[in-house]
């Protein structure tokens, strides 16, 4: 069996090859690192997950995996693994997680079927994608990931919406070195090495794979992949109180609904009926509505 | 109409009936047992070849059937096979799995292998695809909703299905989406066009006649390319003066002089197609009109259904045509049918003495035709400053042209030796002057027709003039833009284009503001006349203390080797010493206003041209010259 380590920090082209990998239908492990950044899962909303306006000001890229489940935020002080096996022989994943955390010195508790604990708190939760009879399982490993940083960014600004996606789990978490405090990043990946028989040799990333990984990074994926929601924003008008209700498809408003307690309002409706079809960027919608308010009232 | 037949098996002579397991009606899918025959204690299935649904059976259960009897008839004029489903799987261990992400829609297209639905069970995705190429029927299921494994979540028409439909409804309209649409591929539109492309926007440009828009095609660069040839005639007629002995008659061949222009307007309209490939603009042809303050619908070559981000309106202006008595007369030409007009006028009745109407005066006086010239104010191209008027309104009467000023045109009535007279009032008498055609140049009007701008709650400018635009080229409606002709600020090809790139620049999030100061205008008279910034006339108006500058190209060495000494320079400065304006009426003023148009829009100081170096001997040392007589005083005069 093939390993594989990565030497770049980009969580787009780690994706993009741990993709490219499963696809390849060869069994394979993939051990890799990200810069800080927040990746969701398959089916969630990232407005829903995540406080995107806090990620951008903080260099904080925003991921969206192809495995389900919940968000996470990872750092340099996290490593992930990526196991590739036909379905029927995925169970040996187990093992070798097993045996990595003996070697690492650690002895947690399962939760459920796809965390683990230590002290009640998790430090790893994995999650799957099957393809062709394939399936991808891949796991985080929280070693020192700086959990202020997490609180804040998991933490999605308080904007009122309703996601039709996969809503996380919010977890209790631990750092191993909490528990092992000389234990490092690399100390983990080397258990990796020890308890999983493959060869290991850095990653090389393809043409393809470069593409590929600009692609998870375009909006169209991080955001349009959402399924659809629903958004609701209030703000004062000159002439009275606005509410919107917007539904979101496909990352772009598809509907958009007004009601205001203005006296002589001009047709809300029709009024902002140029939302329909812009992208759901909603600070930006929520500024745009703002200034749309403003301006309609100067000019005639 | 095809019949199913008992085939022939070697060694059997006759075949009992057994089972019929299909009902007239029943709609058949390829390879579906239809009956059972027996023969020798051997069952064997007549199978479907094709789909089709049953129209008549022709056999009876225990009938007795040899080798070529038909069986069943089918119709297949409704042979489109059955839709086709597709179910949540089951996965081991969930008992209803999520659905994700619905990627399709009913009605869209799929093809074998396509991502359809998205769905995770305990943190397992899994992407189901599509089987085979089809369409879309239904969606039954919802996004974020559980279902049991079995649940029918899409129905899927086969691709015969969709191939037979296509067949039926040929042009449907296609939604799209944009970050930029823009309306008009003049030069307000291509330019903006490719600015934005070159920022990473997805630009559709909707165009529904010429790419180049009125400029290219029907106004600058025509009119131009006329103008060259009509030179080319009036300096080979007065060579002599320049020591040249032309031989022969020298005479306009006006259609191979229009067939020149069609060749550099054609020249240019093909560059700016490629502009838009290179930089991947899709061009699209047809009439686009706002549904509403979000989406414009395009009907042409293609039918779409345009959602944008952001909307630029570039739909330029349209000749004005007053509602004077006969103007439909077809001896009434605008300035649109004189550009293509390949017989030569013998004489000529222009109407209106502004940018249009004397550029074709002094066009048509070049080429030898008689020219007059009504003008219905008191002086000529009333937005340059009123000595210059005067001094082009001279040298026009020089050379022949006829000018009438405060001349209301009231009427044009054809005569019977297939003249027209063109009627005016004048001082309170009524006059007339009969040419071979008269031309109507008395303006442009914003184009705003079949716009649906009613849709969309656009303000416009009083009395209707054009649509409302801020200093950033926003419309009222904070997402739609208009630029050019059509916000009517200024009506020039290349206003438009600096407008186009403040729209965009303004959609990209970086501010600038129109600066009306800053656009040179030229009218190309002989000489031509250009100005940029202030002139007296506004100054004055404004309030403005200024003082100016003159230099006259009769004192100018290049000038005078040209043989093209008429006309001055003008060029105001400010309290401050900071230029604010100039004009030139002389040779090559086209090309020197660019000079002024730098140090105009930089704010710059008399002190910077008079500390600048200009050759010698070129028509720009006027520039020099009338800075220094700001200063000095004009050295060579």
């Amino acid at each position: 069996m093939q390993g594989y380590i990565s030497e770049c920090r980009d969580p787009y082209s780690n994706i993009a090859f741990e993709r490219e990998l499963l696809l390849a239908r060869q069994k394979a492990v993939f051990l890799w690192i990200n810069d800080p950044c927040v990746i969701i899962g398959r089916n969630q909303n990232p407005w829903a997950e995540a406080n995107i306006e806090y990620a951008h000001a903080h260099d904080i890229r925003l991921a969206r995996r192809f495995s389900g489940g919940g968000a996470v935020y990872q750092d340099t002080g996290n490593l992930n693994y990526s196991f590739i096996l036909p379905e029927q022989e995925a169970n040996i994943a187990d093992r070798w997680l097993a045996d990595a955390f003996h070697i690492m010195g650690i002895h947690p508790i399962p939760s459920g079927r796809n965390d683990w604990l230590i002290q009640e708190r998790k430090f790893s939760g994995c999650a799957r994608c099957e393809e062709n009879g394939w399936v991808l399982i891949h796991g985080t490993l929280m070693i020192h990931v700086d959990l202020e940083q997490l609180e804040k960014v998991l933490c999605p600004s308080p904007l009122k919406l309703r996601s039709r996606g996969i809503e996380s789990v919010r977890s209790r978490v631990i750092n191993l070195q909490e528990v092992i405090s000389a234990l490092s990043v690399s100390d983990a990946a080397n258990a990796f090495k020890t308890a999983v028989p493959a060869d290991f040799c850095p990653a090389v990333f393809a043409q393809a794979t470069q593409t590929l990984a600009r692609d998870l990074e375009s909006d169209s994926w991080v955001f349009a992949e959402s399924p659809g929601w629903e958004a609701e924003y209030e703000t004062a008008g000159p002439d009275g109180i606005y509410r919107f209700y917007f539904t979101v498809e496909n990352g772009a408003v598809s509907d958009v609904k007004v009601f205001t307690d203005a006296l002589d309002p001009a047709s809300p409706r029709q009024r902002f009926q140029f939302i329909i079809g812009r992208k759901a960027d909603l600070p930006q919608l929520f500024r745009l509505i703002d200034s749309t308010l403003k301006a309609s009232n100067l000019r005639t | 109409m095809p019949v199913i037949e008992m085939p022939a098996v070697d060694g059997v002579k006759s075949f009992k009936v057994g089972k019929i397991h299909v009902a007239v009606n029943d709609r058949l899918e390829k390879g579906q047992d239809l009956l059972h025959v027996e023969a020798g204690k051997e069952s064997r299935a007549i199978k479907a070849a094709d789909a089709g649904i049953v129209a008549e059976i022709l056999v009876k259960e225990g009938e007795t059937v040899s080798a070529g009897t038909p069986l069943i008839r089918l119709d297949e004029a409704d042979a489109a096979p059955a839709s086709a489903e597709l179910l949540m799987p089951e996965i081991s261990g969930t008992a209803k799995p999520r659905i994700g992400k619905i990627r399709v829609k009913a009605g869209d297209s799929i093809s074998a292998g396509q991502e359809l639905v998205q769905i995770e069970a305990g943190k397992t995705a899994r992407t189901l695809k599509a089987d085979a190429d089809g369409i879309i029927e239904t969606v039954l299921v919802c996004e974020g909703e559980s279902y049991a494994a079995g649940t029918v979540l899409l129905r899927i028409a086969p691709a015969a299905a969709v191939e037979a439909s296509k067949q039926q409804a040929p042009a449907n309209t296609q939604a799209v989406q944009c970050d930029l649409l823009i309306i008009g591929a003049g030069t307000g539109g291509y330019v903006a066009a490719i600015r934005a492309a070159k920022a990473g926007k997805s630009v559709i440009l909707a165009e529904k006649n010429k790419l180049g828009g009125t400029c290219l095609n029907i106004g600058c660069i025509p009119t131009k390319t006329l103008i060259a040839s009509a030179h080319r005639f009036e300096e080979a007629l007065h060579s002599a003066e320049f020591g040249i002995d032309i031989q022969g008659e020298i005479k306009p061949d006006m259609p191979r002089i229009i067939h020149r222009k069609d060749q550099v307007v054609g020249t240019l309209v093909g560059g700016v197609e490629y502009l838009m490939q290179k930089n991947g603009i899709r061009v699209v042809r047809g009439e686009a009109a706002f549904t509403d303050a979000g989406h414009v619908h395009i009907s042409g070559s293609e039918s779409l259904d345009v959602t944008f981000t952001d909307c630029i309106i570039a739909t330029g202006s349209d000749v004005t045509r007053p509602p004077i008595p006969g103007i439909d007369s077809p001896l009434v030409m605008d300035s649109t049918a004189a550009l293509s007009e390949e017989k030569l006028p013998r004489t000529v009745a222009i109407i209106g003495g502004g940018v249009i109407g004397l550029e074709f005066a002094f066009l048509y006086n070049d080429l030898g035709v008689e020219v007059t010239v009504l003008e219905y104010l008191d002086r000529l191209v009333s937005m340059v400053d009123r000595d210059i008027s005067e001094a082009i309104l001279e040298i026009a009467r020089k050379r022949g042209i006829r000018v009438e000023l405060t001349a209301r045109v009231t009427r044009f009535t054809e005569t019977v030796n297939g003249q027209v007279v063109t009627t005016y009032e004048k001082d309170g008498k009524e006059y007339a002057v009969s040419s071979d055609r008269a031309l109507v140049a008395i303006g442009r009007h914003p184009y705003m027709e079949g716009l649906g701008l009613e849709n969309t709650g656009i303000a416009l400018n009083e009395r209707g003039r054009g649509i409302a635009t801020d200093e950033h080229m926003r419309t009222n409606v904070a997402h739609i833009y208009a630029v050019g002709d059509v916000n009517n600020r200024v009506q020039l090809a290349h206003a438009a284009s600096y407008q186009g790139m403040i729209a965009v620049a303004d959609i990209l999030g970086e501010s600038t503001s129109f600066d009306a100061g800053r656009i040179p205008s030229v009218i190309f008279t002989r000489p031509e006349i250009a100005t940029v910034g202030l002139g007296e006339d506004q100054a004055q108006k404004a309030g403005i203390a200024y003082k100016v500058g003159h230099f006259h190209f009769s004192g100018n060495g290049k000038a005078l080797s040209m043989g093209e000494t008429e006309g001055y320079i003008k060029l105001l400065m400010d309290e401050n010493e900071t230029l604010i304006g100039g004009s030139i009426i002389g040779p090559d003023a086209s090309t020197l206003i660019a000079s002024l148009g730098i140090c105009i829009a930089n704010k710059m100081k008399v002190s910077d041209l008079e500390n600048t170096v200009f050759a010698h001997p070129t028509t720009a040392e006027v520039i020099h010259e009338a800075a220094l007589d700001l200063t000095l005083g004009a050295f060579h005069e």
